[in-house]
């Protein structure tokens, strides 16, 4: 269990690096065309081959790490501190602000996510930064839930009372007791999340609704191969890949994660 | 003639890497009808001795070598399917927590005639009777009505004397009984030790009971072994060893039975001011139903309350669970509002807006050491908590931690170690530690006791009476035990249902109790 967590950290550590050395690592200029090259199969000059416009697949892909990660951290990290702001409120003080926030969360509940994404998309117009905000503002409520269930149980331990009769503020409980003791369960959501996020992207571009070319993102490079597929198996298979491979590091350390705080499983 | 008995037995425990041996080299026989009492504190391998004795000891722990004869049989070489046979109806046991102990999902009659159907062949109509006829043995009242209820719709006493009718509906030779009144009130207890002193009158078989609380053998047992880190340190008849105890470890436990203090200085004596006086304070608990919350019946559960509390006066606030005496803590010290009355902090009164400016006045020990610290912060941070964050200079904070600290005896070096790394002992001198730090002068002590080791509590009550004589503040003890309130406090409140029934010095209402509540609380108490 725990060997598998490591792996899909080592995985996580791995893309980062790739991600943040771009520059370094790609072969080629993720943009540049080059018609004359187009529909090659891998080689030594191109590693994963080269699409249709004789794009460098290997550099894009490599762009596209950047991209992927990007919108799946950013996103999550949105939709966590939405999540843990509203949850821990409507937890902490009940009554009013709490029925308010949950009735909230039980409307946003009922749209299905990715047409709520596709039709805010198609207002606000598609671009890395309002795909990374309209996934985080469409996928908060689990996260809000779940802190609002933490809060509710840590509320009623003694250490929180203790600490209101030492004259504590309500601030400085939920800062210094309550969000450290009830982020376990948010962690595991936010690596599960980051997965989810990165899946969301990719549906969005192969649409045409995420990242637009010439910027490449594993999503809008697999739209691009659909047409060539059959004979060109090179354009899908290595993005499809990347993706699977991330989606799945991500699974794992989350996985993982929760294991290491269910003190049931721990021994 | 003996109709169990444990020869050499040493259990061991494998606990990761490490094995650690639990019980060592027992050995312990049990007569025919006997009573036997095996008394120790937690962590001394009596349960693990009671489970090798029935076949269920847990995974991890093992049977290193031994014999424990039952009848013909060594139950430790005995296979799994002819112990089945055994438990029940040969060797059967009574559990500390009744509710747990029972299914929640099956009616009470279900579950004790499923026994009788699995294991006696009964059919369903004549297990029926003989539930019956065994809930009316364990004193239930209406049997009849009780037969069709679920766990959760019975009392803590009546789920008990359930279990009791379970282990002894197949009419075991052995009866193992591990702490089955620990998690109950005083007066159940009572009651419960009064019906198992009857069953060993009515019905034909030896009983096994396992305490740390000399007092609640006493009247039942002829015979005590006395168990201290899984080995058996003392053995023989009760009254020689309640009369010559060898070991110290055996003077300590009954001891803390009897409830002696020892021979520590009274505290200081309550002086004329009142630091808290509290006129017809009520608090109740609404029952929401709906969408909109609104409250459908209401549950008081303080009513019309006067209290006054002096300076350096220790006073003790008894009463049963659920009969309000937390609420009333905190009401006290402004953590919960009260729907009428008011509560006056040094003449002043005591609202909401000021509660932070009280808190260096007014402080709280919960019961439970392992809740009320925070898990993730340092051992120093949460002694500290209390002086917030006002500007103070780092020595200065430094200085009042190490005071603080060896006030309640623990080390300043430990400081950055999380509460997970201390003992039960040394969490509850934490958290008195973070109560003493902002220098109150009135302290509630909530249960501080209840849920820790025998011979730990009274460690922490020499520690609390002390630093009351050292500091002179003055303390709220709220308690369910009689006995430490008795020996602690001097002065005492008797809480029943929300309400101040009867108070005064001590010795006058444990001596001359006027109410018929306060009466049978008394005489409930195990006598030793």
């Amino acid at each position: 269990m725990r060997r598998l967590a490591v792996i899909g950290m080592g995985i996580i550590a791995i893309l980062i690096i790739i991600a943040l050395l771009a520059p370094v690592i790609a072969t080629h200029d993720p943009t540049e065309i080059n018609l004359k090259e187009a529909y090659l199969p891998p080689s030594s000059g191109h590693y994963f081959g080269t699409d249709g416009l004789g794009r460098d697949l290997y550099s894009r892909i490599v762009y596209g790490t950047r991209i992927a990660l990007m919108i799946g951290i950013v996103a999550l990290g949105i939709a966590t501190i939405i999540g843990i702001a509203l949850g821990s409120i409507a937890g902490y003080f009940g009554g009013k602000a709490d029925s308010i926030i949950m009735r909230f969360v039980d409307i946003m509940l009922c749209f299905p996510s990715f047409f709520l994404i596709l039709s805010v998309i198609a207002f606000i117009g598609p671009n890395i930064l309002n795909v990374m905000i309209i996934i985080g503002a469409t996928s908060w409520m689990g996260i809000a839930r779940l802190i609002r269930a933490e809060v509710l149980s840590l509320k009623s331990r003694d250490f929180i009372v203790a600490s209101r009769a030492l004259g504590r503020s309500n601030f400085y409980i939920i800062l210094r007791h309550i969000i450290p003791n009830g982020i376990g369960p948010v962690l595991v959501n936010f690596v599960f999340g980051v997965a989810a996020a990165i899946l969301t992207e990719v549906a969005l571009s192969f649409l045409g609704l995420g990242v637009q070319p010439p910027n490449p993102s594993w999503g809008n490079i697999l739209i691009e191969g659909k047409e060539a597929m059959a004979v060109c198996w090179w354009i899908v298979m290595f993005p499809g890949m990347a993706i699977l491979v991330t989606v799945m590091a991500f699974n794992l350390l989350g996985e993982g994660i929760r294991d290491m705080l269910n003190p049931r499983l721990r021994k | 003639m003996n109709i169990l008995e444990v020869k050499d037995l040493n259990i061991s425990f494998q606990d990761g890497a490490s094995c650690k041996r639990v019980v060592k080299d027992v050995c312990l026989f049990i007569n025919e009808n006997e009573f036997v009492g095996l008394v120790g504190e937690s962590g001394s391998g009596k349960s693990m001795l009671a489970y090798s004795i029935l076949g269920i000891l847990p995974r991890a722990a093992r049977i290193e070598k031994g014999k424990i004869l039952f009848g013909p049989n060594d139950m430790c070489a005995l296979p799994e399917k002819d112990m089945r046979a055994i438990r029940g109806k040969g060797i059967s046991m009574i559990f500390q927590e009744p509710f747990s102990s029972l299914n929640p999902v099956l009616s009470i009659g279900d579950q004790i005639g499923e026994i009788l159907t699995v294991h006696e062949g009964l059919r369903e109509d004549i297990a029926k009777r003989k539930v019956w006829e065994y809930l009316d043995i364990v004193q239930i009242k209406d049997p009849e009505r009780i037969y069709y209820q679920y766990p959760h719709q019975l009392s803590g006493g009546q789920r008990q004397r359930v279990m009791i009718a379970m282990a002894i509906c197949l009419k075991p030779k052995l009866l193992i009984a591990d702490e089955p009144t620990t998690a109950l009130d005083v007066t159940v207890q009572a009651e419960i030790l009064a019906l198992l002193r009857k069953l060993k009158e009515d019905l034909d078989m030896s009983v096994l009971f396992i305490t740390h609380d000399f007092a609640i053998i006493n009247e039942m047992v002829k015979r005590i072994y006395v168990m201290k880190e899984g080995k058996v340190v003392e053995e023989g008849s009760k009254d020689d060893i309640l009369r010559h105890p060898n070991e110290l470890y055996t003077q300590r436990l009954i001891m803390a039975a009897r409830n002696i203090l020892g021979d520590i200085g009274s505290g200081q004596d309550a002086g004329e001011k009142y630091v808290v006086e509290a006129k017809g304070l009520s608090k109740y608990y609404g029952v929401e139903r709906g969408i909109l919350k609104r409250d459908v019946k209401k549950v008081l559960a303080v009513d019309n309350v006067d209290i006054a509390i002096r300076e350096r006066q220790i006073l003790g606030l008894v009463g049963q669970t659920g009969c309000g005496k937390s609420t009333l803590g905190r009401l006290l010290l402004g953590l919960e509002i009260p729907d009428s009355g008011n509560v006056l902090v040094k003449g002043k009164c005591l609202s909401m807006k000021k509660r932070f400016f009280l808190s260096g006045i007014l402080q709280i020990v919960f019961q439970d050491p392992y809740s009320s610290l925070d898990p993730k912060m340092k051992m120093g941070d949460i002694v500290l908590e209390g002086l917030g964050d006002k500007r103070m200079p780092r020595d200065r904070k430094d200085g009042i931690l190490r005071e603080t600290l060896s006030k309640v005896h623990l080390e300043y070096n430990e400081k950055d170690k999380y509460p997970h790394q201390f003992s039960g002992g040394q969490r509850q001198r934490i958290a008195i530690a973070r109560a003493l730090a902002v220098g109150p002068q009135f302290i509630v002590l909530d249960e501080p006791v209840s849920s820790l080791d025998v011979l730990i509590q009274q460690d922490i009550l020499h520690l609390l009476r002390d630093l009351q004589g050292d500091i002179g503040m003055s303390l709220l003890f709220i308690s369910h035990d009689l006995r430490v309130v008795r020996s602690f406090a001097s002065y005492v409140c008797v809480m029943h249902e929300g309400r101040i029934i009867e108070s005064g010095p001590v010795d006058e209402v444990y001596e001359n109790p006027k109410e018929p509540y306060t009466k049978r609380l008394i005489k409930s108490i195990p006598a030793l």
